[in-house]
C-alpha cells in the first residue's frame, strides 16, 4: 500500500494532469494519491475512469483536493 | 464524485455553438460541390471556423486561463448576431444582394460585442498571460476584419464604393491568419500536450510562433500598400509554421499515451496543410491566379482539420461531462475508447485527399474540382457523423 501526495499549485495545464498520471503509473500495487489543485482537473476525470480508478475532487481552501484510490 | 461549484465548464453553451459550427461546415461541403470555389462556399467555411473559435473561446480558453466560463444563455445571446449575420451573408452570396446590407453591419456589431466581452472576460483572468495576450490580439484582428468585411458587404449591395472590394486580401489575411491561425497556434501550445498526455515544451522561443503568425497576418493585411507586405507576411508565416511543427513533433515524441489518437492525427495533417497554405500564398504574390489554391489549403486543410481534430476531444468531453452531471452514479462508457477508429480514419483520409485535390484543381485543373469536392464532402459528412455518434453515446444515455 503506497500513498503519494502532490502539490500541483502554480503549474500550468497539462502539467498537473501529467504529474498525476505519471505518479499513478509508477504506483506499485494498491495505494492512494492525493493532490492539491488550483482548479478542478476536468480533463483528468475521464482518464481516471478509463483506467478504472476511484476518485473524489472536493473544494479545499482556495483550490481543490483530488483523491485517487487504486485497488491493485 | 466531482464537486459542483466549479466555473470552468459550460457543456450546453459550447456544445450548442459547436453544433452550429458543424452545421455551417456541412453547408460549406455541400456548397463546394454545388457552387465550386465561390464566395458562398468560402464564407460557409468561414462561418464554421468563426463559430468554432467563438465556442472554443468560451470552453477551452477558460480551461487555460482560469477565466470564468459564461452561462449558456449569455453565450447563445452573444452568438446569435453572428449566426444570423452569417446566414444572411450566405443569402447575399446566394444572390439576394439586399441581405449584404444587413449581414455586414450585423456581423460587425456582433463581432465587436463578442470581442469586447471576450477581452474583458480574459483580460483579468489569473493564468497564462501569453495565451491571454495572443487571444486578445487575435480578437482585435477579428474586429478589424469584420469592420472591413462590413464595408465590403455594403459595397456588394451598392451602398459603399466598389473600391472597398479591393480590401478583400486584407480582410482574408486578418481573418485567416491574424485571427483564426493565431488562435489555433495559441491554444495548441497547451492542448496538444494535454491531448497526447505529454509535458509542455517550455523554453524562451517555444511560444514565439504564436506571435510571429499574428505579425504575418497583419503584414499580409497591409498588402493594399504594397505586394511586398504580403510576401513578407507569407515568409514570416512559413517560418512560424515550421517553428510550431518542431514544437508539435517534440511534444508528440514525449507523449505518455503510445497511441496517436484521432485528434492528433487531424492536427498533424493540419500542420502540413498550414505549410502548403503559407508556401502557396507566397507563390501567389507572383502568380495571383494561384491565390484560390492558397485559400483552399488554408480553409479546407489547415483550419478545418485543426478544428475537426479539436472537436473530437471537445465533443467527447462535453458529452461525457453532461452525462456525468445528469447521471452522477452511472458507469459511463470510457471516453478513451469512444471514438470509432476506422470511421474517423476513413473520414480523415477523404478530407486530406479532398482538400489536396480541391487546392490543386483550383490551381491547375478546374474541371477536377467537383470530384475533389465530392471526396472532401464525403469525408466531412463522415467526420460529423462520427462526432454526432460520439456525443450521442453520452447525451442519449437513459437514467
Amino acid at each position: 500500500m503506497s500513498d503519494i501526495h502532490l502539490d500541483n499549485r502554480g503549474l500550468h495545464p497539462p502539467e498537473p494532469m501529467i504529474r498525476i498520471l505519471e505518479a499513478l503509473d509508477n504506483m506499485q500495487g494498491p495505494g492512494k494519491l492525493t493532490a492539491i489543485m488550483e482548479r478542478q482537473p476536468r480533463f483528468l476525470f475521464p482518464e481516471l475512469e478509463t483506467r478504472g480508478l476511484r476518485y473524489t475532487c472536493e473544494p479545499n481552501g482556495d483550490g481543490y483536493l483530488l483523491t485517487v484510490e487504486r485497488d491493485a | 464524485m466531482i464537486s459542483s461549484g466549479d466555473n470552468v465548464s459550460d457543456p450546453a453553451g459550447s456544445g450548442a455553438l459547436l453544433a452550429v459550427a458543424l452545421a455551417f461546415f456541412l453547408c460549406g461541403c455541400v456548397s463546394l460541390i454545388v457552387n465550386g470555389a465561390s464566395l458562398l462556399t468560402l464564407h460557409a467555411f468561414a462561418a464554421f471556423i468563426v463559430m468554432a473559435v467563438v465556442g472554443a473561446s468560451n470552453q477551452l480558453v477558460p480551461v487555460l486561463t482560469g477565466a470564468k466560463a459564461a452561462p449558456a444563455r449569455t453565450v447563445m445571446l452573444l452568438s446569435a448576431p453572428l449566426v444570423l449575420g452569417f446566414v444572411l451573408l450566405l443569402g447575399g452570396f446566394h444572390g439576394i444582394h439586399v441581405l449584404f446590407s444587413i449581414a455586414g453591419p450585423l456581423l460587425f456589431v456582433g463581432v465587436t460585442a463578442w470581442g469586447i466581452w471576450t477581452i474583458n472576460r480574459i483580460r483579468t483572468a489569473p493564468l497564462e498571460a501569453q495565451t491571454r495576450a495572443a487571444v486578445i490580439a487575435a480578437t482585435v484582428a477579428f474586429i478589424a476584419a469584420a469592420g472591413i468585411g462590413a464595408v465590403m458587404a455594403l459595397a456588394l449591395d451598392g451602398r459603399a464604393a466598389v473600391g472597398a472590394l479591393l480590401l478583400a486580401p486584407t480582410h482574408a489575411s486578418l481573418v485567416v491568419i491574424a485571427f483564426a491561425s493565431t488562435f489555433v497556434f495559441a491554444v495548441s501550445y497547451r492542448f496538444v500536450p494535454m491531448f497526447s498526455l505529454a509535458h509542455t515544451t517550455e523554453g524562451r522561443w517555444t511560444r514565439s510562433a504564436q506571435w510571429t503568425i499574428a505579425v504575418a497576418g497583419v503584414a499580409g493585411g497591409l498588402v493594399f500598400l504594397s505586394i511586398w507586405y504580403m510576401r513578407a507576411g507569407s515568409i514570416i508565416a512559413i517560418v512560424s509554421v515550421i517553428a510550431a511543427v518542431v514544437v508539435h513533433l517534440h511534444t508528440l515524441k514525449k507523449r505518455m499515451r503510445k497511441k496517436i489518437d484521432v485528434s492528433l492525427r487531424y492536427a498533424s495533417a493540419a500542420w502540413v496543410f498550414a505549410l502548403f497554405a503559407a508556401g502557396c500564398t507566397l507563390g501567389a504574390t507572383w502568380h495571383p491566379d494561384k491565390a484560390p489554391a492558397a485559400v483552399a489549403f488554408a480553409i479546407l486543410g489547415w483550419l478545418s482539420l485543426s478544428i475537426l481534430g479539436y472537436s473530437y476531444k471537445v465533443v467527447g468531453f462535453l458529452a461525457w461531462e453532461y452525462a456525468r452531471r445528469m447521471h452522477p452514479t452511472a458507469k459511463l462508457p470510457p471516453l478513451g475508447n469512444a471514438v470509432p477508429e476506422r470511421a474517423s480514419n476513413v473520414s480523415l483520409a477523404l478530407l486530406v485527399v479532398g482538400a489536396l485535390g480541391a487546392a490543386l484543381s483550383t490551381a491547375f485543373a478546374p474541371e477536377a474540382l467537383r470530384m475533389a469536392a465530392v471526396v472532401y464532402a464525403a469525408g466531412g459528412i463522415g467526420a460529423v457523423a462520427v462526432l454526432a455518434r460520439l456525443g450521442w453515446q453520452y447525451v442519449g444515455l437513459k437514467a
